[in-house]
């Protein structure tokens, strides 16, 4: 009996650190943060973090999930984030959030380097939060912005960063640990998604608007959506998308093909010496606006527009790896990588001026596009 | 007394349980970043010959423990300190490995936890497993081995679409030199730690080849952690992976498939606590054997309790935070040396010189015969 007794006791104590609840915190216990936007007061030199979190009470089953935005200061972001428990009755968790918005103003004078050492330290942060940069004042706009099609404006930023490069290939997205391992990489410089707000009498929603192109730590400029596109036919990351031309090879673009499979082979060619960059990008495409009803499509009438998209797309390439070259002289495209991966011997040689090297850069891009059926209607 | 004893496959999963240890958690040394994986097999051919060196101990002395063995190769003195020098060692190993996981275990999963109420409760696991016996130790390896093979392998299919092959990318860039640096922390751990195995098992092999299982377990506990460090490099990067204190449980943190498959760190990296508790039990064991031996006492499991509290305490001390904790592995690869190379290597050129002279003994009375 006492044995018994023993027993069912040592069972009980045996629960208690199997479940694992020294400190158990329930649902109702936390307050759920899903986005971040990293923020500089001008005056104090503060940072100013502001938190986009769900708000369970309005939360109903109807309507989905409710959000709040809080905003605290801090000498230090973590400090900030602490600051935030003052405004609160739980402490923030940050094992859900899903988008650090970083201010224009703080990427531009900020080590961005120090802004992902933070979040990369931290436990709670997920490796895989998105990093963005935001083109307005300041970040905290966006997340006080008006969501569209879902109810929280982080969550549908994210969704639309990741869904971008099958659908419209008009910006990068980067987790954080890939955005970490970039910048601590030679021969590679750091791309984030740039969000801008669009308003619209008082309501204002935000938008995925091209890219923010790095500079070692700091900001130096952004690419258009369009440009962003040529960044990504570059870089190897489009999946979908349209390019739009103009049938006639010239004039106003009344054409579009939708891209299904994009494909960009990176080489590097030694060149008396020095690298040149070699990109072969083989695309296909279905045509899905044309703007000629009357004329036939024949292999021959095909094959023309093939070679007028290819022309273009390639001359989008090169034009754009032109202006990052002259304008920012920031690898961005990983040419730097490339090299180094493909011909070591010769990054050894170039890699201590890559900065100068890159500038000077031979690329050479030749598009092929197929083609492969006109949707719906034969035309004709 | 029955004398308990592991069989083959037995020592075989408790011993690549041993290996892959705290390497689980603490990943291998990814000073040459994305040429870890290469450093790491440079290692593993280097600590190849031990592997034959101890089973070759194994073939030439199979009834006899590592401590008989040292004390009839040294005489009774000399024979007394290299046991109370192992001892030592083991009982050391012991608490940096418990400190390993309680800190693995505050950085990562708990980290409101105080440490002490963690190590107290894995400690008294490992107590009550060694307690338990030889046989239950080598049948519950037989039974948690495969499920951290499970893991491993899931995690690598889980995160393929995640791996990037081209971070592998230069192979074998880096000079010969901190290639070599680099293999030589794997070498010494987790690999020359065999040793305390060799102390805890020596002589209570069922087997007729007691040699082969060091073998087969030399290669198990290769391929998987060589697959853990290729995981980890193409999931994370180089650098990222040299940055982190933790890299496996990071890797296993990006894995994300649809909506469903995600967020598994906390259930999946515990499993390779348990491959810390058998390194924990094999440590504490060869340590109460080590003091029953230098006591000259039959029976080691009345320490085993004792023991496991003084590792607990010790573990509180040897560091005084996780800074101190990784580099305490810069010193830990000069401090082992003796424990690890020179006392291993003496005993074995001793015992190949008595084993000459034995046969030499003998085969003129076969003759006779």
């Amino acid at each position: 009996m006492i044995k018994k007794c023993v027993c069912a006791l040592l069972a009980l104590v045996c629960a208690l650190p199997l479940a694992g609840c020294w400190n158990y915190r329930g649902l109702d216990e936390m307050t759920i943060v899903v986005g971040i936007a990293v923020d500089k007061d001008d005056e104090s030199g503060e940072y100013e973090i502001s938190f986009e979190f769900v708000d369970l009470a309005k939360s109903t089953k109807d309507e989905g999930p409710k959000s709040k935005v809080i905003k605290s200061n801090g000498k230090t972001i973590f400090d900030a984030v602490r600051n935030a428990k003052k405004q609160v009755a739980n402490k923030l968790y940050m094992g859900h959030a899903q988008l650090i918005i970083i201010g224009e103003k703080v990427a531009l004078d900020e080590d961005i380097r120090a802004i992902l050492d933070f979040f990369m330290r931290d436990g709670e942060y997920r490796e895989t939060i998105h990093v963005s940069v935001s083109q307005e004042d300041s970040a905290a706009d966006i997340l006080d912005a008006e969501a569209t099609d879902l109810t929280i404006v982080s969550m549908e930023l994210v969704k639309i960063l990741e869904t971008d490069n099958k659908v419209t290939s008009s910006t990068a997205h980067r987790g954080l640990y890939e955005a970490y391992e970039i910048i601590k990489t030679d021969g590679t410089e750091l791309v984030l998604p740039a969000i801008r707000l669009i308003k619209e009498g008082n309501e204002s929603t935000c938008e995925v608007n091209g890219i923010a192109v790095f500079k070692e730590e700091k900001l130096v400029g952004y690419l258009s959506a369009e440009e962003s596109k040529y960044f990504l036919f570059a870089y190897d990351d489009v999946e979908g998308g349209v390019i739009t031309f103009p049938s006639s090879g010239e004039g106003e673009d009344d054409t579009t093909l939708e891209i299904t499979n994009s494909k960009t082979s990176r080489s590097v060619v030694n060149k008396d010496g020095k690298p040149s960059v070699s990109l072969k990008v083989e695309m296909e495409v279905f045509l899905n606006e044309y703007a000629k009803p009357d004329s036939k499509f024949t292999t021959d009438e095909i094959a023309k527009l093939e070679e007028i998209a290819a022309k273009k797309t390639g001359e989008g390439i090169s034009a754009l790896i032109k202006k990052v070259q002259s304008e920012y002289g920031s690898d961005i495209f990983c040419f730097g990588g490339l090299v180094n991966k493909s011909d070591y011997d010769m990054w050894e040689q170039v890699k201590d001026d890559w900065e100068s090297q890159f500038k000077q850069l031979e690329v050479q891009v030749e598009v092929k596009v197929n083609i492969l059926n006109t949707a719906y209607l034969i035309s004709k | 007394m029955k004398k308990e004893k592991l069989t083959a496959r037995q020592t075989i999963t408790l011993l690549t349980m041993f290996f892959f240890g705290s390497t689980g958690v603490l990943g291998v040394n990814t000073d040459v970043g994305q040429d870890s994986w290469l450093a790491f097999l440079m290692a593993a051919a280097i600590a190849f010959p031990f592997m034959l060196m101890y089973s070759r101990l194994c073939r030439l002395y199979p009834d006899k423990s590592f401590f008989e063995l040292a004390e009839s190769l040294l005489g009774k003195v000399g024979g007394k300190i290299v046991v109370a020098l192992l001892t030592w060692y083991c009982l050391h190993l012991c608490s940096l490995v418990m400190r390993n996981f309680s800190e693995y275990i505050q950085v990562c999963t708990m980290p409101e936890t105080p440490q002490l109420p963690v190590m107290l409760f894995m400690m008294l696991g490992v107590v009550y497993l060694v307690k338990s016996g030889v046989e239950t130790m080598g049948k519950w390896s037989v039974l948690m081995l495969p499920l951290i093979v499970a893991v491993v392998i899931l995690t690598v299919l889980f995160a393929l679409n995640r791996m990037d092959f081209s971070r592998l990318l230069p192979i074998a860039r880096h000079d010969l030199g901190s290639m070599a640096n680099s293999a030589y922390y794997s070498v010494m751990f987790p690999y020359l730690e065999i040793i305390v195995f060799v102390c805890a098992f020596s002589g209570s092999s069922e087997t007729e080849k007691p040699y082969k299982p060091y073998i087969a377990a030399f290669f198990v506990a290769t391929a998987l952690m060589l697959t853990i460090t290729l995981r980890d490099t193409m999931i994370l990067g180089a650098h990222v992976l040299d940055a982190l204190n933790f890299p496996s449980y990071v890797a296993v943190k990006i894995i994300q498939i649809g909506e469903v498959i995600s967020r598994i760190e906390g259930s999946i990296s515990m499993n390779y606590i348990l491959s810390g508790i058998a390194k924990c039990s094999v440590c504490l064991l060869a340590a109460a054997k080590g003091i029953a031996y230098l006591f000259g006492l039959r029976e080691h499991k009345q320490f085993l309790f004792p023991l496991g509290l003084l590792v607990v305490a010790l573990s509180t001390i040897v560091f005084d935070n996780l800074i101190q904790m990784f580099e305490f592995i810069q010193v830990y690869n000069v401090y082992s040396v003796p424990f690890s190379i020179i006392i291993p290597v003496l005993i074995w050129i001793l015992a190949e010189f008595k084993h000459r002279k034995e046969s030499k003994a003998q085969t003129p009375a076969n003759t006779q015969a």
